[in-house]
């Protein structure tokens, strides 16, 4: 009996692996074309899983070449004047250096100031209020949007679709020449995505290749204490929404989340900035309006605004000697990674 | 060594093919979809005037909406027979985008059931192609997401520029999520039966007069005459423009 079971049950082995194998299709391609080259995402070690993924839009070097031809192309906008690039500039960590607000075609200004594109992978929603919910769609706000590119989708896949260059480019990256939204937005993203910083000071006193300075130190036990529970390590942002105390800007009334939840209890929040390379992005907030990390800083240790929304966590300020904010500002100098905004892969070509 | 036994049996159950019955559930039977588009019982003619149920007149240039996730129903209930990769937008008075063809694992069925507008999870997956393209001119940039179902055009009562009206309704997230499960059954008697070589053609009525008072009174002197945001009226409409839809006929060929 026993010899009966163990014969019946190996043979049932064997039938359900025929059965799983006939299940399976037959799709083994008969003429492939030239398939572009894979390339690797720089997952740092130690970090969180990227929140993209990356199943439905593998990176390639064609794709990611492609995407970098068009996030410097300035013909994305209505009158050939503004590229991506333009308010995201690689040598400012991807901000548009020195400036409070964005530039937009026909003299017009953004209603906010441009924001880094650096680890956006590890981001769920884009843009201060997180209005947009996926790497991949952000491109339409800037390149539809009146005060940015002002120029249509249709209008910007015809300039694409009537060029020699793009069509060899995305046949390329995606096997033929359709030149389509969903190609353009995909391999702009690819671009984005590979947009890591993970190698600043902070970064390899991590990994016990430098020490900090006595005054470094000194402002790291300050940001622990006072800044990691919304400037959260590693990418020194937990990408909540928050009000810090920045007063009502009077001329553009900018009310942050609320536009996107009509949620008064979202008044006046924005997204955490990542504090990554923050020395390189000044002026700083959403409006642009503190000019130095010196200033930054004083805001929350002496002029926090108390509105209904403003978080607990800052309401009553953040105190600090002097001495202490001197080290927080040494601390985050020692997040700057020029390693990202010297890198000639992100560069115009 | 029964224990080993009963292992190997279940792990053999677990392993069957997904399609238990290929005989009775034929897959990508061509199912046509066809919708015809009245205002009350005239026919939708783009650019024509009408009068809503409160006697209120206005011109309706354009009625675009999607249509996802289509499943075909035994008695009611749900068999499997979905259409894969299911999203269809729908365009009044453009007859190339009033009807299309559905391939769908088809067996003897005699209802529908489909989602107006597109799923949550599909508005938060990134750049989409086919009908769900942002050409389409059916997606918001700033604030992400589908629109559901616009409707444009004209009436005295707008003080816009041009007497215009433009009600696009958006919306995936709670508390107004504005899609709409929309379940027909087939008229008595139809049934939507196989053959070889076969398919069968679903004819809908869509009423749109319904947008005004289907289910709430939707009065255009009481409403924005440019609705693009969420707010809570566009449930509402919601409501109303799940309650457009009745099936006229099957047909087998």
């Amino acid at each position: 009996m026993r010899k009966f079971i163990v014969i019946l049950s190996l043979l049932s082995v064997v039938v359900l692996f025929t059965i799983q194998a006939s299940c399976k299709k037959n799709d083994a391609p008969a003429d492939t074309p030239k398939q572009p080259t894979p390339m690797n995402f720089p997952q740092p070690s130690g970090w969180p899983a990227p929140q993209y993924d990356f199943s439905g839009n593998p990176l390639t070097e064609e794709g990611f070449r492609l995407g970098r031809k068009l996030f410097y192309d300035a013909r994305l906008s209505i009158d050939g004047t503004i590229s991506c690039g333009s308010c995201h500039q690689q040598f400012a960590s991807f901000v548009m250096f020195d400036h409070d607000l964005g530039h937009g075609v026909n003299n017009s200004h953004t209603l906010r100031n441009p924001q880094s594109l650096i680890n956006l992978a590890w981001h769920k929603e884009m843009t201060w209020d997180g209005g947009v919910n996926h790497i991949e769609v952000q491109p339409l706000v800037p390149i539809t949007a009146s005060n940015e590119m002002g120029e249509t989708l249709s209008g910007v896949l015809a300039k694409l679709q009537a060029d020699a260059t793009y069509k060899t480019m995305f046949k390329a990256a995606f096997g033929d020449e359709t030149i389509n939204s969903q190609r353009m937005l995909k391999a702009l993203s690819q671009f984005m995505l590979m947009i890591v910083s993970s190698n600043s000071k902070y970064d390899r006193v991590k990994k016990g290749l430098e020490n900090f300075t006595p005054l470094e130190d000194i402002g790291y036990q300050v940001f622990k204490n006072n800044c990691n529970n919304c400037h959260t390590e590693p990418l020194f942002t937990n990408l909540s929404f928050r009000n810090n105390g920045r007063p009502l800007n009077p001329a553009l009334q900018d009310k942050g989340r609320m536009r996107i939840t009509n949620n008064p209890a979202d008044s006046l929040k924005f997204r955490v900035p990542g504090l990554r390379n923050a020395a390189l992005t000044y002026p700083y907030t959403h409006d642009g309006t503190v000019y130095s990390l010196d200033q930054m800083v004083d805001h929350y240790r002496f002029n926090v605004v108390n509105h209904p929304s403003t978080d607990p966590l800052v309401r009553n300020g953040i105190t600090m000697t002097t001495t202490e904010k001197t080290g927080l500002v040494a601390f985050i100098k020692a997040l700057t990674d020029t390693t990202v905004t010297k890198n000639i892969q992100f560069s115009e070509q | 060594m029964n224990r080993l036994f009963i292992i190997c049996l279940l792990a053999f159950t677990a392993s069957s093919c997904k399609y238990d019955n290929p005989e009775t559930l034929r897959p990508d039977y061509p199912v046509k979809i066809s919708i015809a588009h009245k205002v009350n019982s005239t026919p939708f003619i783009s650019h024509s005037a009408y009068v809503n149920s409160f006697g209120e007149n206005y011109v309706l240039d354009k009625f675009n909406y999607y249509i996802s996730n289509i499943e075909l129903l035994q008695n009611g209930l749900s068999i499997g027979a979905t259409e894969k990769d299911s999203y269809h937008l729908v365009e009044a008075g453009n007859p190339a985008a009033e009807s299309f063809t559905a391939k769908i694992p088809a067996t003897n069925l005699n209802g529908i059931s489909f989602l107006l507008g597109v799923d949550s999870l599909r508005n938060v997956s990134g750049a989409q192609t086919g009908a769900l393209d942002p050409l389409n001119g059916m997606f918001w940039t700033w604030n992400s997401g589908y629109i559901m179902a616009k409707m444009e055009g004209t009436t005295p009562f707008s003080t816009n520029p041009g007497n215009k009206f433009e009600w696009h309704i958006g919306g995936f997230k709670l508390p107004y999520n504005n899609t709409r499960k929309v379940t027909l059954m087939f008229p008595a008697g139809k049934m939507i039966n196989i053959s070889e070589n076969g398919q069968a053609e679903i004819k809908i009525n869509c009423d749109i007069s319904k947008w005004f008072n289907g289910q709430h009174d939707f009065r255009i002197a009481l409403n924005p005459f440019s609705i693009h945001t969420v707010i809570p009226v566009t449930a509402q409409v919601a409501d109303n423009y799940a309650t457009m839809f009745t099936i006229t006929d099957v047909i087998n060929r």
